[in-house]
């Protein structure tokens, strides 16, 4: 495979107009992917017809570097603005926004552009060494294991997030109770439309995740009025130290892994993977509680994990022909308009189709990285347009890409009813990223959950009894009781202090 | 402090409320049938017995964590950034993309900035440019099926 890999290689440097394509490609990506509302499959679906002419490889890798791009574009927003460009980068709003209000746009952008870069490199190295090993793997996880896992997921980010425990808990059951709308799964019953047609395709991830997000900070911004942002420019480089790159190898690798793994699981994707990853890089940290107020290493383990699962999304996609998400279904497409079929012959039949793909995603995240670098210092200057010009246009792009994302007005209405709704909770302690985290999950939880039930005719006990899930469980039990008890310690330590202090005075 | 835990406590009893309906609706869904299948109205009788649980612990123990406060600003020019939102939204279903975004634009931009001739003019250029770049860059570049682009029918 590595020889058809470094022939593949040399043949894209060979020829200028492959190039030019990818880089276009992936500026798209980059494009769509930085705007709320607008995303990968809308960029994926318009441009799919003009592959038709391209070899199959170049078409696919067209495709596969606007999904790398879209995944990157979504650092800009989610830094500099609190506004995630798509749901994957709703994790770096956590702590790369605080770093942009403590006056370090360079800093969060930069430590946000390398992580993008370590991330992809280290989910196309999974890719390419052990996919047909972790696709078996994946392949071995059934419903049961589905169901536990996006429990523990669930479970870990509340555990590991800001805030009240019970606020988490209402959060997620939300977020979940949101996905119920439509058409139910396995008998099609109609439910929570109250005879709405428009409710029947249930609520769309855009105008909600936009909504909450962008529409909510948009108001919040009108509001406090114009607030100077101090921007500190003078770092040198682009804000990231080597002690800060070397401080987080372990963080990065473990993101990294956690990425692919996630991005492996159908449906999961890559805003599971970057939520996972900073609530798992939060609790491993020395100083937890520096997490969520603006540290680089909360920006290094969302922005790792979500391109990391990019490269894990293709796992399942090239190995075994299953598309795992709305994009790697479209990317079948892309596939099947060339008469190809994914899936394990095409790796004898076509190898040089795989190294392709394979070099695509290379070239893209090495693209990405370099423009990103480039324009590392033009960006956050974005912060710098006077808000009455900037919130106007972001407002607008909000309501052409809710809108567009599936031609209804009603999504419109949609959103601004969630930007409502995200500002009433935000402002009462309620965890936004815990929410769309359960509406994501939601479809995926209740598919598994009544699969399992129905094989087991209603036995609970095979979630216990079958190795891959009584190991899942297990390890978040034990992972559990050790966060409750570092909790509990915590809070005996500090009334301790506090006695003491009270004796003292 | 006391205000915000009794919003804790409004918050707790309206969940208990959503929990309560949510749980009854699911229960006169269908339910279990003989293939094993819990039927579709498992998970929102489930999900809403937990909403109305966990919306009465928070009735009875309200939280006190810190939150993003609104505190003191513009209120109104918020309340009216929304309504034009909302009025652009509206004037998008009947009026398609260019004139609508013109409209919205110019009035905010307007609206937020110190209200003298000069912002007038530049709010008035920056609309009209933003509008037809961005008409240009979805429609004609993207192909995104946005009705009455200028300069794209």
């Amino acid at each position: 495979m590595f020889e058809t890999i470094f022939a593949s290689i040399s043949s894209l440097l060979a020829t200028p107009s492959q190039l030019g394509l990818l880089c276009i490609g992936a500026l798209i990506g980059l494009f769509v992917g930085t705007l709320p509302g607008l995303n990968a499959t809308l960029a994926i679906a318009v441009l799919l017809p003009i592959t038709f002419k391209l070899e199959p490889g170049t078409a696919i890798g067209f495709l596969t570097t606007i999904y790398i791009g879209a995944i990157c574009g979504g650092l800009y927003g989610a830094a500099l603005m609190r506004i995630p460009g798509n749901a994957s980068s709703i994790a770096t709003t956590l702590d790369g926004y605080p770093l942009v209000q403590k006056g370090f746009p360079l800093k969060a952008l930069g430590t946000g552009v390398l992580a993008n870069f370590c991330g992809g490199l280290l989910g196309l190295l999974f890719l390419v060494s052990c996919a047909p090993l972790i696709a078996g793997f994946g392949l071995k996880m059934g419903p049961y294991e589905f169901v536990v896992l996006i429990l523990i997921a669930l479970l870990l980010v509340i555990l590991l997030s800001q805030g009240a425990m019970v606020k988490g808990l209402l959060m997620a059951c939300l977020g979940m109770s949101l996905s119920l709308v439509g058409i139910a799964p396995i008998d099609g019953v109609m439910r929570l439309t109250f005879g709405n047609t428009d409710l029947i395709s249930g609520l769309a991830i855009v105008p909600v995740m936009v909504g909450l997000f962008a529409v909510a900070q948009m108001v919040r911004e009108v509001h406090r009025g114009d607030t100077e942002v101090k921007l500190d420019f003078n770092l040198k480089g682009f804000g990231v130290t080597l002690s800060e790159v070397t401080g987080n190898l372990i963080n990065i690798l473990r993101s990294s892994f956690l990425g692919v793994f996630v991005g492996i699981l159908p449906g999961l994707g890559p805003a599971a993977a970057g939520m996972l990853s900073w609530a798992v890089a939060k609790q491993s940290s020395k100083t937890p509680e520096e997490f969520g107020t603006g540290t680089v290493k909360g920006v290094w383990a969302a922005e790792s994990a979500n391109n990391a699962a990019a490269g894990g999304a293709l796992f399942p996609l090239l190995t075994l022909g299953i598309p795992g998400d709305t994009v790697t279904a479209l990317l079948i497409a892309g596939f099947m308009i060339h008469g190809l079929q994914p899936g394990p012959l095409l790796f004898v039949s076509r190898p040089d189709v795989i190294a392709d793909i394979y070099v695509a995603f290379l070239f893209a995240v090495v693209a990405i990285f370099l423009f990103q670098l480039a324009t590392i210092r033009v960006v956050p200057r974005l912060l710098l347009t006077p808000k009455h010009f900037l919130l106007p246009m972001m407002l607008v792009l909000t309501v052409v890409g809710a809108y567009s994302a599936e031609n209804r007005t009603f999504d419109v209405w949609l959103m601004f009813a969630f930007g409502a709704l995200g500002l009433i909770l935000e402002r009462f302690g309620f965890s936004l990223a815990i929410l769309i985290l359960g509406f994501i999950l939601g479809p995926i939880f209740e598919v598994n959950l009544r699969r399992a039930l129905t094989f087991g005719q209603g036995d609970l006990t095979p979630f216990v009894t079958r190795p891959i899930s009584g190991t899942f469980i297990a390890v978040t039990v034990v992972a559990v009781a050790g966060i409750l008890l570092q909790r509990y310690l915590k809070q005996r330590n500090r009334a301790k202090e506090r006695r003491l202090a009270d004796s003292n005075s | 402090m006391i205000g915000k835990l009794n919003a804790d406590r409004c918050f707790g009893l309206l969940f208990v409320v959503v929990g309560l309906a949510l749980a009854l609706y699911g229960w006169n869904l269908p339910t279990a049938n003989r293939l094993g299948d819990v039927g579709s109205g498992f998970l929102p009788t489930i999900l809403g017995a937990m909403i109305a649980l966990l919306g009465a612990v928070l009735v009875i123990a309200p939280r006190s964590e810190e939150c993003l406060a609104i505190g003191k600003g513009r209120l109104g020019t918020a309340l009216g950034f929304i309504a034009a939102g909302v009025a652009h939204a509206a004037l998008f279903v009947w009026f398609g993309f260019s004139f609508p975004t013109f409209a919205f634009l110019a009035v905010t931009m307007f609206m937020l900035s110190d209200h003298s001739l000069r912002a007038l003019a530049l709010s008035l250029v920056v609309a009209a440019l933003f509008t037809g770049l961005l008409g240009w860059l979805l429609y004609g570049v993207l192909r995104v099926p946005l009705a009455h682009v200028w300069f794209f029918g």
